[in-house]
């Protein structure tokens, strides 16, 4: 983890989202970690905001931002060689080390939390690994990333809510399929998606991992905002930093709210 | 020109004015990455009680216009696992380490207060006494001046150490100074976070699990600098400044009205390098105005520093 200055090499928009690439001499990270990135706007917003890594590639690494709020909204709009500082890559990563050839994979994504589990993708084809995509959303035009995802040649499943791309429904219904036969599900999304994902693939031989959001200051597990109940041993309950310990837990551990 | 940035608190020798302050600096240990800790003047420890204190639920901070609200709870990992998993790590480092502390009854002060006593990376003791007495029915001890100095005469029988006493905003602070001073604290840092609360109105509801919570950061910046300087006008002993402190300037003031040092806390979130830079632009400052030591800064305005308040 550095504290770094970066200079934004090129800002594509879709719509409500942004993809931000930004050149600088950063650490090499890993699929589901995240950067704190703030603008230099001063003190409004104060804080930086969390933002998972799209993508990595020497001196340059990518964010999809989406414009939800004042912060995120700045970030989007950030133009071609503005700067901004960023301190990362943070947290953990989706444990994707130990997983086989044969094994079957699924990723489950919805909304921003597409974007890490892209990069999760990209790194598991790059290893031999072909995971099973699943994407989410609710209507056609908020699906994100669809054509690099395709581009990556592995089996890619769509629901939208109303129907009008891939199946009509939500992720899991297609998730369901693969209950029994699942080593391991990577997921990342509204909570209630994850909280749904989990109650599927938390039991039998499936490791089944969830990215968790949480309101963050520091990022970097100083100053312990970010707090999640996680149940360290069988009936004992402590909150851990989503910023440190996270934000990808092994979703047996999470204390569902 | 040698440029001199050593201070003293009381006893205590300082490399310069700049402290970390407590909730936002960890143990300690957690700067590596950004920078060499030992450079600057100290730390003072996330808060430490008798047990482990698990915190509050989340939601726990909120953002707000230059500030943020927080209820972590006052987690921490308790004073035994300080001792056996910190400590070690800490007397290794050269810097200054300072213990933030607390409890919820005056008992609990003191047992604390003592077993630090006895931890030798420890150089003094910072008394946190913005909490809650659940003796006395949850009124908090910092905001009476009577509680403040029953609680800080207790403690400073019991301990040797330099005792700094953390005051709150809340209440009348030159009465609650003055309570510290008199009961035997060897020097005061104003301020800890302002009570302050926000309302999510799409859900109806509190922004944070806790409903109320502690403003930090620039936003209360103006309010520190008052109290110091009403603190100051108030004790002789040494005052240290805090509150929304971000670059050198906003340290400077706390020094010119007379604080010997000040603390950083919140910016630390938002630029984990902030300390760098501050050290950095204290030299600059010294440079600019042709002084050799931060000492001649340390109270420079207080001759400026006597009249009457009026109304605004
Ligand atoms: C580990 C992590 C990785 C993330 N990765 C990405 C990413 O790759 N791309 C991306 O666009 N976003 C990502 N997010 C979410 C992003 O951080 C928030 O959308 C952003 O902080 C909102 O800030 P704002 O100032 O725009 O919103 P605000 O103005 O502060 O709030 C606007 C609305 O967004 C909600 N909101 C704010 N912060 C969060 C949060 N952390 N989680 C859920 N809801 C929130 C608020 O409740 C409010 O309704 C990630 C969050 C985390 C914790
Ligand atoms: C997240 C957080 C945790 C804090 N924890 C403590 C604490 O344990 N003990 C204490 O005395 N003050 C605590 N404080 C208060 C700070 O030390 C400081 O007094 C206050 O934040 C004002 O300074 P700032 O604006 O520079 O942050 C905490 C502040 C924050 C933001
Ligand atoms: S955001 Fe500060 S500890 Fe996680």
């Amino acid at each position: 983890m550095r504290y770094l200055h970066f200079e934004v090499s090129s800002s594509k928009r879709y719509g409500d989202f942004c993809e931000v690439s930004l050149k600088g001499n950063f650490e090499p990270s890993l699929p589901g970690q995240f950067y704190m990135l703030k603008g230099e706007w001063g003190s409004h917003p104060l804080l930086p905001r969390p933002i998972s890594i799209l993508d990595e590639e020497k001196n340059e690494i990518k964010f999809l931002i989406k414009d939800v709020g004042i912060g995120s909204k700045k970030l989007v709009e950030l133009k071609k060689g503005e700067k901004l500082s960023g301190t990362g890559p943070l947290g953990n990563h989706f444990p994707f080390e130990r997983i086989k050839k044969n094994e079957e994979v699924i990723l489950i994504g919805g909304g921003v939390g597409v974007p890490p589990l892209f990069y999760l993708a990209k790194t598991l084809v790059g290893k031999g690994v072909s995971p099973i995509f699943i994407e989410g959303a609710k209507t056609k035009s908020e699906l994100l990333l669809v054509d690099a995802i395709k581009g990556l040649g592995l089996n890619f499943e769509i629901t939208t809510e109303d129907g009008s791309a891939g199946k009509k429904g939500v992720v899991t219904l297609i998730a369901e399929k693969f209950r029994k036969s699942a080593n391991y599900v990577f997921a990342c999304g509204p909570y209630g998606m994850l909280k749904s994902v989990s109650e599927i693939f938390s039991y039998g031989k499936c490791r089944c991992f969830v990215s968790l959001e949480e309101r963050m200051a520091c990022g970097y597990g100083i100053c312990l905002g970010c707090a999640v109940k996680i149940e360290e041993e069988k009936g004992k309950e402590r909150f851990q930093r989503v910023c440190k310990e996270g934000p990808v837990f092994d979703s047996r551990v999470v204390v569902w709210k | 020109m040698e440029i001199d940035l050593k201070i003293e608190v009381g006893k205590i020798e300082l490399k310069n004015p700049l402290f970390l302050a407590s909730g936002c600096a960890g143990y300690g240990l957690e700067f590596e990455d950004f920078f060499d800790i030992s450079i600057v003047g100290g730390v003072c420890l996330k808060g430490l009680s008798l047990e482990e204190s698990v915190g509050n639920e989340p939601s726990r901070i909120w953002e707000t216009p230059s500030g943020m609200i927080n209820a972590i709870g006052l987690q921490n990992i308790g004073i035994k696992n300080f001792l056996k998993d910190k400590a070690p790590l800490l007397r290794k480092i050269n810097t200054i380490f300072i213990a933030n502390f607390f409890g919820h009854k005056i008992e609990e002060y003191v047992k604390v207060a003592k077993i630090l006593e006895d931890e030798e990376c420890i150089k003094a003791l910072e008394m946190n006494i913005s909490c809650p007495n659940i003796s006395e029915g949850g009124i908090h001890f910092g905001v009476d001046p009577l509680l403040v100095h029953k609680v800080v005469k207790e403690v400073r029988k019991s301990v040797t150490k330099p005792l700094w006493v953390k005051l709150t905003p809340s209440g009348n602070i030159k009465e609650t100074a003055r309570s510290a001073y008199e009961a035997g604290a060897d020097a005061l840092v104003a301020i800890n976070t302002i009570p302050a609360m926000a309302v999510d109105v799409e859900k109806m509801d509190f922004r944070i699990s806790n409903k109320v919570g502690g403003l930090s950061g620039p936003a209360i910046h103006p309010i520190a600098v008052k109290m110091v300087y009403d603190v100051v006008g108030e004790v002789p002993i040494p005052v240290i400044g805090c509150g929304g402190v971000e670059n050198a300037e906003n340290g400077i003031e706390f020094l010119l009205l007379g604080a010997r040092a000040f603390q950083v806390g919140t910016a630390l979130f938002y630029n984990p390098n902030a300390p760098v830079e501050i050290i950095h632009g204290i030299k600059d400052y010294l440079k600019r105005k042709k002084l050799k030591s931060v000492k001649e800064v340390i109270g420079r305005m207080k001759a400026k520093n006597k009249g009457k308040d009026s109304c605004s």
